[in-house]
């Protein structure tokens, strides 16, 4: 009660006496979320307005709409302005008053907004109280250039093998997850967020998920499984939902990537989801035709490729000088029907430091995640790999590649020789192993060991259907017996010669002790 | 061209020269000549509408919830004039809903020192609304 009473208080002292001026306009025409306004000629793109929709009536009335309707500035045309509405655009009439602010469009970010759903205005979503403001950070801004930038040489491990493994993402990166729809995209994203519990607390990154017009049951789905797998004490969530207006939509991943600079700037690292990039230009589109905007290919307008180059570029590793943060970026592009040579897919592969593809076959095949890993890459992530990785991931490489080649001679199956009958199961064996359950991430340590020894060759002559039994008992074993060796990987990120050798002794007895599994 | 512009065109003209007829019988022709003339009513609309705003009242509005104010606020009313304009002259409004204080405006800004206002601001900010 004291604490109302002082900010009461605060805010009785901080009532103006000045005659300072505001600058006012006028709307003058209304529709689909955007208003054209006469008046306020020193508006500044991307500037905040305020409609005050509060003249003639009478303060209890003026009080009863739950939030204030703010307006953003889009066009500055010859004679008005026309601006988009963050709100519900029919409480704007033709004749109603518009302040500017003079600020540029921003979000209040503060520590505390960690755990929290917020709206792409900062506005709460999960009725969970305020969020203490540190900051105002702008939604728009240039990102940050060469020299302020360093190299991305750490690792981000998002617990699935098959990527850490072969497509290897690094801190500051920016790689794009596409597929169509559901292929398990969502997923991968959402593993990414839920294994970076298995980071030491002081290097976990804050994970940022942004839902660009999401249902909002997906939403809250999510929401309920970051918060059973504990992943929510170290995510926020910046929620638009199908029916929110398209400007919301449109800021959601600006709005996010300005929570993750806040902590980049801070030194700490940050990973943020676009969930999907393929729904906010669609978005853009809609609030540039509005706008009048002339449209280009596909009915998108022309800055669409700059659009999300510019919102992309955002992510960083920063130089020592600047504490050395980083703002990883995980986008999400819908496809349709696989089609990746359509307008949005090209433009933000070639914008993204790599992809991961995730394909309907062969996730109707039973291959989770659905990730084709011949075409999937990433371009600046092997430079981050940990050494532990990078010494096992070679093999499993070349096998898989291998196996691609020669998939296409299976049917003649009986026709093959042997060196390649063994190649192909080989390679069967690997695919089985990169298998794994959603939310069954697993940490980096343990994949090192596993595909050790499937390099090892503790998978030799057991059948398919068995090779994740294999590999859960020999991570059991493992952890019951040489616990040792899983934190020695996990603090030195490297394997040494001796327990390699070691490892390699453990396979021989396993096969031996559990040949009932190899049956 | 969208209607926004033929209005914008034709206004421009009007300025120019003065004499409404002649600018709207070419602006008929024109339209006839490329098939629009449907386009004529909703060009005269905006027109209308576009010469009713650059009418309205070039001076200064002291808005005041009752006469009473216009006295008890006399130096900060004249000190604000100043401030948006060079001559004193003013039009006096009435809007009870202000509770008190008082408001200028004059062309595109405003001085705002209606209770009403000062209250509703400090509402918005102590529920978290902006």
């Amino acid at each position: 009660m004291s604490t109302i009473i002082e900010r009461i208080k605060k805010e009785l002292e901080a009532i103006e006496t000045t005659t300072a001026t505001e600058e006012i306009g006028t709307v003058i025409a209304v529709g689909d979320g955007v208003a054209e306004i006469e008046g306020i000629k020193d508006a500044r793109m991307m500037e905040m307005v305020l409609f005050d929709d509060g003249e003639g009536k009478s303060l209890k009335e003026s009080m009863e709409h739950t939030s204030v309707l703010f307006g953003l500035v889009l066009n500055l045309e010859e004679e008005s302005v026309k601006v988009v509405v963050l709100g519900d655009g029919a409480r704007v009439r033709e004749g109603m008053l518009v302040r500017r602010t003079g600020k540029l469009l921003s979000i209040p970010v503060g520590k505390n907004i960690v755990g929290r759903v917020v709206n792409p205005l900062g506005e709460i979503l999960d009725g969970k109280g305020a969020i203490t403001a540190e900051r105002d950070m702008p939604i728009e801004r240039v990102a940050y250039g060469v020299m302020e930038r360093s190299a991305v040489n750490e690792p981000i491990h998002t617990g699935i093998k098959a990527i850490d493994a072969m497509i290897p993402i690094g801190r500051g990166q920016r790689e794009l997850i596409i597929g169509d729809r559901a292929t398990g995209k969502t997923v991968v994203a959402i593993d990414t967020i839920i294994n970076q519990k298995y980071e030491p607390k002081e290097t976990r990154p804050i994970c940022i998920y942004v839902a660009v017009g999401q249902k909002d049951s997906k939403t809250a789905r999510i929401v309920r499984e970051l918060e059973e797998h504990g992943a929510m004490e170290y995510t926020i969530v910046v929620a638009t939902s199908a029916a929110d207006p398209s400007p919301l939509q449109f800021l959601a991943p600006f709005a996010g990537a300005a929570i993750g600079e806040f902590f980049m700037e801070q030194g700490m690292d940050a990973l943020i989801v676009y969930d999907d990039l393929s729904k906010h230009a669609v978005a853009y589109r809609q609030m540039s035709l509005l706008l009048r905007r002339p449209p280009g290919r596909e009915a998108y307008p022309g800055d669409i490729f700059y659009l999300h180059s510019r919102l992309l570029e955002r992510a960083a590793k920063l130089s020592e000088e600047l504490g050395g943060g980083s703002l990883t970026a995980l986008p999400i592009i819908e496809t349709q029907e696989g089609d990746v040579s359509a307008y949005i897919p090209t433009n933000v592969i070639s914008i993204t430091d790599g992809q991961i593809f995730l394909e309907t076959d062969l996730f109707n095949k039973g291959i989770r995640p659905a990730l084709n890993v011949g075409i999937s890459v990433s371009r600046v992530g092997s430079s981050a790999q940990t050494k532990a990785m990078k010494k096992v991931s070679g093999k499993i490489r070349l096998e898989l590649a291998q196996f691609r080649e020669l998939e296409a001679f299976m049917q003649f199956a009986g026709d093959l020789d042997e060196d390649t009958k063994k190649r192909i199961e080989s390679g069967r064996r690997y695919t089985e192993l990169l298998k794994q359950d959603q939310h069954a991430t697993m940490p980096f340590q343990k994949q090192v060991i596993s595909i050790f020894a499937a390099n090892a060759g503790i998978l030799d002559g057991a059948p398919i259907a068995q090779v994740r039994v294999i590999e859960q008992e020999f991570l059991a074993l493992i952890e019951r017996d040489k616990a040792v060796f899983e934190k020695q990987i996990e603090t030195e990120r490297a394997i040494s010669d001796e327990a390699a050798a070691e490892l390699t002794q453990m396979i021989e007895e396993f096969k031996k002790t559990y040949a009932h599994l190899y049956a | 061209m969208y209607i926004k512009d033929y209005v914008e065109a034709t206004y421009a003209t009007l300025v120019k020269q003065p004499g409404t007829n002649t600018a709207l019988a070419s602006l008929q022709r024109y339209l006839s000549k490329r098939g629009l003339t449907k386009l004529y009513p909703a060009i005269l609309r905006g027109l209308a509408e576009k010469i009713r705003r650059k009418q309205v009242s070039t001076l200064p509005v002291v808005m005041v919830a009752r006469e009473a104010d216009l006295k008890r606020h006399e130096i900060e009313i004249v000190q604000a004039l100043s401030k948006l304009t060079s001559g004193g002259e003013h039009e006096v409004r009435i809007d009870k809903t202000m509770i008190g204080g008082f408001v200028i405006k004059n062309r595109d800004t405003r001085i705002d020192r209606s209770y009403k206002n000062t209250l509703l601001h400090a509402y918005h900010r102590l529920t978290d609304r902006v």
